[in-house]
């Protein structure tokens, strides 16, 4: 006769193992953006390094729950957009790596996020996602932009991050706003 | 089945495929029965159900992140029942097969020890020996080959050559 508590036990356990299997897909999309970004940048430890903690993330989050997942797949595309431009910028706009904080390059930058940002908090606002799917979702794309900026030093980080921040927190505001 | 509780498996599938832990309980009481009643319909044994079920179940467990909502939970859970209800089928039929095999073997040798089957097969190799060391004619005689000669003249030389066939023997084995 079965035991209902080692089934119950044995379950969940399969299930917690089915759970980060399926948060493991990550690394088939963010292993090769983590190639482009060090071989884009030319900064692999960096890229590594940052790569790593975008991946420990996105794997955390698709395994807790669905707004997770929905988090880890916004986040990424959001931060898409940055992150191929900055690896192109930085091939145009080599100079760009020692710019101060406040240059174009940082303006550039912020002008990219911005988009982004504001695409990602309509995203957000339309599917009534909670606060922390918000700040999940937006961390994940600010990483994943920070990848592509690497190459741009810190003005371009700066101004990645800060532009997806203001979009994302701008449409957040205003949807707040509105309920 | 009830409409109910097989809303009620859909919803706990859902809900855990959403990341919400608190519905495995549920998943447990009403989803278990009907999985393991389902595999003994399809197995007949009950400890085969048992395993079979268990099996069913955990797989499920496993693969419930994937489980697209739109389908109908009860039916996913059952196509993962009847796959493994299958597969333990086909491997049951090729352990019987296997098995029916080695007893067939074990009847023919039933008959002789392992001493005795040491010494046949000690005994094939000498008279191996022994044929080896004839001549093709001397095979002939002695039945080991189609014979072009009959009669008398085979008489003689099948003689001829059971005298050869002693004095190899004697030559291997001694005056024994």
């Amino acid at each position: 006769m079965v035991n209902r508590e080692q089934l119950k036990r044995e379950g969940l356990r399969a299930y917690e193992a089915g759970r980060l299997r399926q948060a493991s897909r990550a690394t088939w999309v963010l292993a090769p953006t983590v190639l482009v970004c060090a071989l884009g940048t030319g900064r692999g430890e960096a890229c590594a390094c940052l790569g790593v903690v975008l991946l420990a993330a996105s794997v955390l989050l698709r395994w807790r729950d669905r707004r997770g997942v929905d988090s880890v797949r916004y986040g990424l595309l959001a931060g898409a957009l940055p992150l191929l431009i900055g690896v192109v910028v930085t091939y145009v706009a080599p100079d760009c790596a020692n710019a101060p904080l406040l240059s174009i390059c940082t303006a550039a930058c912020l002008g990219l996020g911005l988009p982004s940002g504001i695409w990602l908090g309509r995203r957000l606002a339309r599917r009534q996602a909670s606060p922390s799917t918000w700040i999940a979702a937006t961390g994940i794309a600010t990483l994943a932009a920070s990848l592509g900026c690497l190459g741009l030093g810190v003005a371009g980080v700066t101004g990645a991050i800060f532009g997806l921040v203001i979009g994302t927190a701008s449409i957040q505001a205003a949807a707040r706003s509105a309920s | 089945m009830d409409a109910a509780r097989r809303k009620e498996i859909h919803d706990a599938m859902v809900r855990l495929s959403d990341g919400d832990r608190t519905t495995f309980d549920v998943l447990v009481d009403q989803l278990w029965p009907v999985i393991f009643s389902f595999a003994q319909r399809g197995l007949g044994k009950v400890a085969d159900a048992e395993d079979v079920a268990q099996e069913v179940f955990y797989r499920i467990c496993a693969r419930i992140a994937d489980f697209d909502r739109s389908r109908d939970g009860l039916s996913w859970a059952f196509g993962i029942a009847s796959y493994e209800i299958m597969t333990h089928r086909r491997r049951a039929q090729r352990r019987r097969e296997v098995a029916s095999n080695v007893d067939l073997t074990r009847i023919v040798d039933s008959s002789a020890s392992q001493e005795d089957q040491i010494m046949a097969r000690e005994i094939e190799r000498a008279f191996e020996q022994v044929v080896g060391a004839l001549t093709e004619e001397d095979r002939e005689s002695l039945g080991l080959g189609d014979a072009a000669v009959g009669g008398a003249t085979l008489r003689k030389r099948r003689q001829r050559a059971l005298e050869r066939v002693r004095g190899i023997w004697r030559q291997v084995y001694g005056e024994s």
